[in-house]
């Protein structure tokens, strides 16, 4: 098989961007446990790309020059049954805003530390910079934009907007969701509860206290519901 | 009458969108048949580029054109934001002058692509000596930075030194009977705003679109269209969303870059910023600045001398920000009554990146020293600190000199600074609590400590202007046209509630179209300064009082009646000692062949009002010092805040702890540190520099003080920014209070709490 010489040039130069920096951040070490980053095998390349040797063990089963292989992939997105053909290199960050156009899941850091980019997979949260779509064969992801069903705000949405839980909302649909998740394993948290579970998003302008008493307001409302 | 609209807490009015993640920012954009940007930028402080070779990179399968200085306009950036940058180094000379520094940009058909191509983009260059230090680079052999921009000796002329006085100094220290001085520093700080820098530029013809996160629209329409060579009408700038939004969006050349791109490829062209832009090679990082402070006072505490030296860092170009040290001086002189003052300011060039604009703009710094100082002074007399602030700050009646000018405090709302200091020293229980060594009942190795710091800020700096337009529909919706960005404070909230109360309409009738350079400006120049209630409220309200003259005018005929018989409320027309009414929507259908009804205000913010909008405040903070691991954590911070008068409550509230947020990061976790040899960034992403998260949280407590501002909209100040200003310094006085260790630099890092504990031998 002849590839082009740019092409491969492409592959070679782009190897470092293919490698899945498995940093861990304040809850990241946490939500890399208890998510279970899977020993699926494409976590373990992913991995294995950390490492020279492992970019090297890889580059050996890889014929020299080849593109990024693709998989067909079907998950449960908002509900919905979702076939999507990805990359083997893309994350679910890029593929849920560039090719399925959802963009309310935000691109933050990109590196696991910010949160912006949280989704829920499987009941857990997680940075969707962080996986690869293709481990999201039969899995269930929410996104933001299945929160809100048929155009009616969650609780917890409302309880945002009423108590000015934000301010530029860039990071919003990243709290809302960690939130979301956080009021299913826990429906009456206190705020240190709270707190703990909202602690691996950043909200750089600071709605840190109108959030926290946001949740708080949202868990109490569920209850009465 | 329906209840007042002014003073209540009211929902973000575009709430919805940010909480189901509609919300386009720029980086959500993207336009069939579009191209991706990138690029590349220099690793050197200082280098001159001996060539750049592009083959490689134009030859790589879909990239699309590469452009370097040659290919871009041989002009610096207008006046104002950007000053002597050139859209690319290389444009006029061939140095780049700072790690970061834009040397050649791509279009490429994705974004892999362009990334690739940035990296075989081959650059040779001539390494220089550099120099990073502010405090050496006016000394004779140090590298020269600036000349070539017009700036001998590595200092920015006008500022070098800009001197600020008042009485006389000497005769102030020679009436003191205790000389006190001090040496402050405080480092850069970075906006750190999740969102990626973004813009997305199309050309349609002669006209350029341009999408940006941006606070300064128009300003940048302006910038653009010199930049291009194009008139201004054919420039539009758009701006519906803006993540972050603490003034780091004020320079940037990746926007002239997208559209030099997208014109050169006659496809739009999407640029993202890789994220330790956010770090290393975004300008508009807050300048890092030392100071030496003097100060002369009686026994007593009075103090009749106080003497500023400071240098601000501005990088290695003017570029955003030019008047940062005078902010800073201003920052100091609207604090104090103190009859004998001089600030003496030099802005100086470095090899770092260039610094800007950064919430606080300059008063984030001098507020530093000078807070500092006079804890320290207090210390040395043996004093309260909060009676030496009580016996010096600005009182409500004072009348002082300041920029020349005689400023009669009682004629723009007096100086709430004897009540936020009174009710802040209430609120923390400081009669009870406060001792010289510290808050802690018992001795122990987490120390408590109090402290506080007082705030004072200008708002609406530089004159301006403002145009609102108001149209009544027929259906009775209320339509406000203003093209200012909402950056997240809560504008055009704020502006609704203020177009609802003043024309009697109801909140849910009211609508704001912004952030697009097609409606009138509002204000012209941008939202920043803490000046779009003030300003564009101003215009607002007039915008809303010309429409109710019209309705009013209209319904007289309708109802048989004269105006003066006639109010509004609820958005509907009423007539006086009677019960009948008509709805806004009725009055607009009576006129004949009518669409609706227009109001417009326009509000100039003249060269006065511009230099006398003045923000006051204070910060208590409580601390706990761990003598063991050295980590200082912030349990509680009261905060008393002037807003004149508060529009909408929980919006200045999230306003007040925001900011105070950014200000605990400043204090205590914001540590951007560069290589010294390499001149490289170590602190490139939010693990290394660390924001504050919710974990970080101090128990809050908010006061507002009401002294309304005769000259704002119902009596409103600006209030975006003014707990930035203090935080950090209430923070260090509570510290120095808990361990008695007076830091003289921030952050304050367990690190450096345990090494002072260890030089002093412990406490």
């Amino acid at each position: 098989m002849c590839r082009p010489a740019a092409e491969k040039r492409y592959y070679q130069a782009n190897a470092q961007n293919f490698r899945i920096r498995l940093r861990v951040s304040r809850r990241g070490l946490f939500k890399i446990i208890v998510g279970g980053f899977a020993a699926t095998a494409v976590a373990a390349t992913a991995l294995l790309l950390g490492t020279k040797q492992g970019r090297a063990a890889l580059e050996s089963l890889v014929p020299a020059g080849l593109p990024a292989p693709s998989k067909d992939v079907t998950m449960s997105l908002n509900g919905s049954e979702v076939h999507v053909t990805v990359k083997a290199n893309r994350t679910l960050l890029k593929v849920l805003r560039e090719d399925l156009s959802l963009t309310g899941t935000k691109q933050g850091c990109t590196n696991g530390e910010c949160g912006s980019c949280t989704v829920i997979l499987d009941g857990l949260p997680v940075y969707s910079c962080q996986r690869l779509a293709v481990e999201m064969d039969g899995r269930q992801v929410t996104t933001i934009e299945g929160v809100s069903s048929g155009g009616s705000l969650s609780t917890l949405q409302q309880a945002f907007i009423d108590y000015g839980a934000f301010q530029c909302g860039y990071c919003t649909p990243g709290f809302v969701l960690s939130a979301t998740a956080l009021l299913r394993s826990n429906p009456n948290p206190s705020a240190d509860d709270v707190n703990q579970g909202l602690s691996g998003n950043i909200c750089r302008c600071g709605s840190y206290p109108h959030i926290t008493n946001a949740v708080l307001a949202a868990a109490k409302r569920v209850d009465a519901d | 009458m329906s209840s007042p609209v002014v003073g209540t807490s009211v929902a973000d009015v575009r709430g919805k969108e940010r909480v189901t993640g509609t919300a386009q920012y720029t980086v959500d954009l993207s336009r069939p048949n579009m191209l991706f940007g990138a690029i590349v930028r220099s690793k050197y402080p200082n280098a001159k580029i001996l060539r750049i070779d592009t083959s490689k990179a134009e030859s790589l399968p879909g990239v699309k054109a590469v452009i370097t200085g040659k290919d871009v306009p041989p002009i610096s950036f207008p006046p104002f934001l950007s000053y002597d940058l050139r859209v690319l180094a290389g444009a006029t000379d061939s140095y780049v002058r700072f790690v970061g520094d834009e040397v050649a940009a791509i279009a490429a058909e994705t974004e892999e692509v362009a990334e690739t191509a940035a990296k075989l983009v081959d650059i040779q260059y001539q390494p220089l000596p550099f120099n990073l230090d502010a405090e050496t680079t006016m000394q004779p052999g140090a590298p020269d930075v600036a000349s070539s921009l017009g700036f001998p000796r590595n200092v920015q002329s006008a500022y070098s030194p800009l001197v600020m006085t008042r009485g006389d100094i000497d005769a102030g220290f020679a009436e003191a009977d205790v000389v006190f001085e001090g040496e402050y520093r405080v480092p850069p700080q970075a906006a750190a705003s999740l969102r990626p820098f973004s813009c997305l530029a199309e050309w349609d013809g002669p006209n350029l679109t341009v999408y940006n996160d941006s606070q300064v629209i128009f300003v940048r329409q302006g910038e653009l269209a010199y930049l291009l060579g194009i008139p201004t009408a054919n420039v539009r700038v758009v701006s519906q969303y803006m993540g972050g939004g603490f003034g780091e969006d004020n320079l940037y050349r990746f926007i002239p870059l997208a559209a030099i791109l997208a014109q050169k490829t006659s496809r739009p062209v999407k640029m993202v910023m890789p994220q330790d832009y956010a770090f290393e090679g975004s300008p508009n990082k807050r300048h890092a600045a030392s100071f030496i402070a003097r100060l002369g006072a009686k026994r007593d505490g009075t103090i009749t001398a106080m003497d500023l030296q400071a240098t601000y860092d501005k990088g290695a170009y003017l570029a955003g920000g030019s008047s940062v040290p005078y902010v800073g001086a201003r920052a100091v002189f609207n604090g104090y009554r103190v009859p004998n003052m001089r600030y003496t300011t030099y802005a100086v060039f470095t090899d770092n990146p260039p610094a800007g604009a950064f919430r606080g703009y300059g008063g984030v710094q001098s507020n530093f020293a000078v807070q500092s100082a006079i804890d320290d002074l207090a210390e040395q007399l043996g004093m309260d600190p909060t009676e030496v602030h009580y016996l010096n700050c600005i009182r409500p009646d004072d009348v002082l000199e300041i920029e020349g000018e005689q400023v009669d405090f009682s004629q723009v709302g007096g100086s709430a600074f004897m009540e936020a200091i009174e009710k802040g020293k209430a609120a923390t229980d400081w009669e009870s609590r406060w001792s010289p060594s510290g808050a802690a009942a018992a001795a122990g190795h987490v120390r408590t400590g109090l402290g506080m710091a007082l705030l004072t800020y200008g708002f609406g700096h530089k004159p301006d202007t403002a145009n609102v337009s108001i149209s009544v529909r027929p259906g009775g919706e209320v339509e406000v046209l203003m093209g200012t960005a909402d950056l997240g404070g809560g504008q055009p909230t704020t502006i609704s509630m203020i177009v609802a109360e003043e024309l009697g309409a109801r909140l849910e009738d009211v609508s704001v179209s912004l952030g697009d350079t097609n409606l009138p400006a509002a204000p012209a120049l941008g939202s920043f300064g803490s000046r779009t209630t003030f300003i564009t409220g101003n215009a607002a309200k007039l915008a809303a009082a010309d429409a109710k003259q019209k309705l009013l005018a209209a319904a007289a005929g309708m109802l048989g009646t004269t105006s003066d018989q006639l109010g509004t409320s609820g958005s509907k027309v009423l007539v006086s000692g009677s019960s009948q009414s008509a709805s806004f929507s009725q009055v607009v259908q009576s006129l004949p062949g009518g669409v609706s009804i227009e109001g417009s205000g326009e509000y100039v913010h003249t060269a006065q009002t511009s230099k006398s909008g003045f923000q006051f405040g204070a910060c208590f903070a409580e601390v706990e010092v761990n003598e063991w691991t050295g980590k200082t954590v912030v349990k509680r911070l009261v905060m008393a805040q002037d807003y004149g008068r508060v529009i909408n409550p929980r919006a200045a509230e999230g306003q007040m702890q925001g900011a105070a947020m950014q200000g605990l990061g400043y204090g205590i976790l914001e540590d951007y540190s560069v290589d010294e040899t390499t001149a490289q960034s170590t602190t490139r992403d939010w693990l290394y520099y660390r924001v504050p998260t919710i974990t970080d949280v101090p128990e809050m407590v908010s006061i507002p003080i009401e002294s309304p501002d005769p000259r704002g909209p119902f009596g409103a100040k600006g209030a975006g920014e003014s707990m930035i200003i203090c935080t950090h310094s209430a923070i260090r006085n509570a510290v120095a209070n808990a361990i008695g260790v007076r830091f003289t630099s921030l952050p304050i890092t367990p690190q450096m709490v345990i090494e002072a504990l260890k030089a002093n031998g412990g406490k």
